[in-house]
């Protein structure tokens, strides 16, 4: 299955810093034509095959690398799997070349009601059997390797037997997935839930990270939120620079959704994240609107 | 405590209204800055959150017109009654026209917004609209030849995106006034006589168009169903210019094709 993923990576090259793309900068983004080395696209919102957004679809398609992030596969849930869902993601995927798939180490729905949100859990050997064998069916059934991120969780479930990092270098081993790392998430979860973060960062499994996200979080005074309302804070960059040096050619992500500022503000983040890796790398990357 | 118990308390706790949060809180340990309750409390809100800021985009007038505080209350109050059964979120809001016709018969403060059930139908349809599969074009050779004695077999498809609209309030002045202004006007004149519009998409945006009585009650006959010759034997609508209305209904891209039904015995 690597083999098969490796041929897709390199016939996309989604490599230096991308950035999630939101509709406010739809518009501008397909009148100016940036150089802007890749998009990720939240996936649930291009599973409508009408009017305007298979259009906007396809017109990014045509002139940059495009990954999806999806938040409805449910990979937790106890449910059966969404066949349709999938179903259509895998046509869409085909039909536009999408690189690779990435979802959550969570589920969002139960029972048939949906939360719409990542919702995180317990890291136990039930939870970790259940994901293997979710992530399988997924990845059987699109003929490749999906991402799958680690996420914040503002929860600490009694049933956990597994720190979070091995949860996940565990989880990629035996459903023989891809990791996307996203060093908020990571930090978000050190000031909450007071995880060890050199100790997280050295137990991941780096030959299966494939994509890196960063992110701003929101202070709410006794924790703080993966809000993606923010600049990346300090602090993350930090640990972005550790992760990095390791992996310097994977591919980073800003992802901003909330208070959307404009695109070139976004840009300067990926210019940013482009600068510490270049540190590493040889290569570099300019970012100019127009 | 199993994983599908654990799953399924957490989302009783997030989608239900009368559930005790303790058997959930069983399984959770405090953090060092965040009690049981709190780590509840901070999902409980963030899926507030995503619900009523999609209301909020699907509804804007609506939002306008009742004030942040009050629509909020509706849209936790629809959280509970109407959760989540779709992996779309763009379809979460689909019930909230039935609801507020609900909460309207209810809640004596909503007397002064007697067409809020109205808006929310108009404000509704324009966003399915925008997301509706697209139509096939109107396939004209196949009408052609259609034999004469089919014509009672035949019924019209209309579009996608299409929806019909009668009111006896200003609702297009109101949502015209508050769809994208915080601060819209609050005043308007009752119409004369009922007013009759419809919703499709022009190429990719949601358009609204005026009706008069002959196009809206010949488009209401028609997505009810009414077969071709049905249609021809309505004394009003023979009395009126159907032949030119259809093919302005098709052209617009209201009426977008058609099909034969099979005949029942
Ligand atoms: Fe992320």
């Amino acid at each position: 299955m690597d083999v098969f993923n490796q041929k897709r990576l390199n016939d996309k090259p989604i490599s230096g810093t991308g950035i999630g793309l939101r509709s406010p900068h739809v518009n501008e983004i397909l009148t100016d034509l940036p150089e802007i080395p890749w998009f990720e696209l939240l996936a649930d919102n291009h599973l409508v095959e009408g009017g305007l957004i298979p259009l906007q679809l396809e017109k990014i398609c045509q002139h940059y690398p495009v990954t999806f992030h999806s938040v409805g596969l449910s990979l937790g849930s106890v449910d059966p799997l969404d066949m349709n869902y999938l179903a259509k993601l895998k046509k869409i995927m085909k039909q536009y070349d999408i690189a690779w798939l990435s979802e959550h180490c969570c589920f969002t729905s139960v029972a048939g009601f949906h939360s719409h949100d990542l919702l995180p859990l317990p890291y136990s050997e039930e939870s970790l059997s259940h994901m293997v064998n979710r992530i399988s069916q997924v990845q059987d059934f699109l003929g490749e390797q999906i991402l799958i991120e680690n996420v914040s969780s503002y929860m600490k479930f009694a049933e956990t037997t597994l720190d979070e990092a091995d949860f996940i270098s565990e989880l990629a081993e035996q459903a023989d997935c891809l990791l996307l790392i996203d060093v908020n998430n990571i930090y978000v979860n050190h000031i909450n839930q007071g995880i060890d973060i050199d100790n997280y960062l050295t137990s991941l499994p780096a030959e299966r990270i494939k994509e890196v996200h960063l992110a701003g979080f929101d202070d709410r005074g006794d924790f703080i939120l993966d809000a993606h309302n923010n600049p990346v804070a300090e602090p993350v960059w930090k640990i972005y620079e550790s992760l990095i040096q390791q992996i310097p050619h994977v591919p980073t992500l800003i992802e901003w959704d909330n208070d959307i500022p404009s695109l070139q503000r976004i840009l300067d983040e990926a210019q940013k994240a482009e600068v510490i890796a270049d540190k590493y790398r040889s290569g570099n990357f300019n970012y100019a609107v127009s | 405590m199993p994983l599908a118990n654990i799953e399924k308390t957490f989302m009783d706790n997030l989608l239900k209204s009368s559930v005790k949060e303790s058997e959930f809180l069983t399984q959770l340990l405090p953090l060092s800055s965040l009690t049981k309750e709190k780590q509840l409390s901070i999902y409980k809100s963030n899926v507030n959150g995503a619900y009523q800021k999609v209301l909020g985009q699907v509804y804007p007038a609506c939002l306008n017109i009742l004030g942040e505080d009050y629509f909020n209350q509706l849209c936790r109050a629809y959280r509970f009654k109407y959760p989540s059964t779709d992996s779309d979120l763009n379809n979460y809001g689909e019930y909230f026209t039935v609801f507020v016709k609900e909460q309207s018969d209810l809640h004596d403060e909503l007397n002064d917004f007697e067409y809020l059930a109205e808006l929310a139908l108009l404000e509704w349809h324009w966003h399915a609209s925008f997301y509706a599969d697209n139509d096939s074009s109107f396939a004209f050779e196949k009408l052609a030849k259609v034999e004469p004695s089919e014509q009672n077999i035949l019924i019209f498809i209309l579009s996608n995106s299409f929806s019909l609209h009668s009111s006896i309030y200003p609702v297009l002045d109101i949502w015209k006034a508050n769809k994208s202004s915080v601060e819209g006007n609050q005043e308007f004149s009752m119409p004369e006589a009922e007013t009759y519009f419809c919703i499709s998409r022009v190429e990719f945006t949601p358009k609204i168009t005026l009706l008069n009585n002959y196009q809206y009650e010949l488009l209401k006959s028609i997505s009810n169903g009414l077969s071709l010759t049905q249609l021809t034997e309505r004394d009003f609508i023979a009395a009126g210019d159907f032949q030119n209305e259809l093919t302005r209904f098709i052209q617009n891209g209201w009426v977008t094709g058609f099909s034969l039904l099979e005949l029942r015995d």
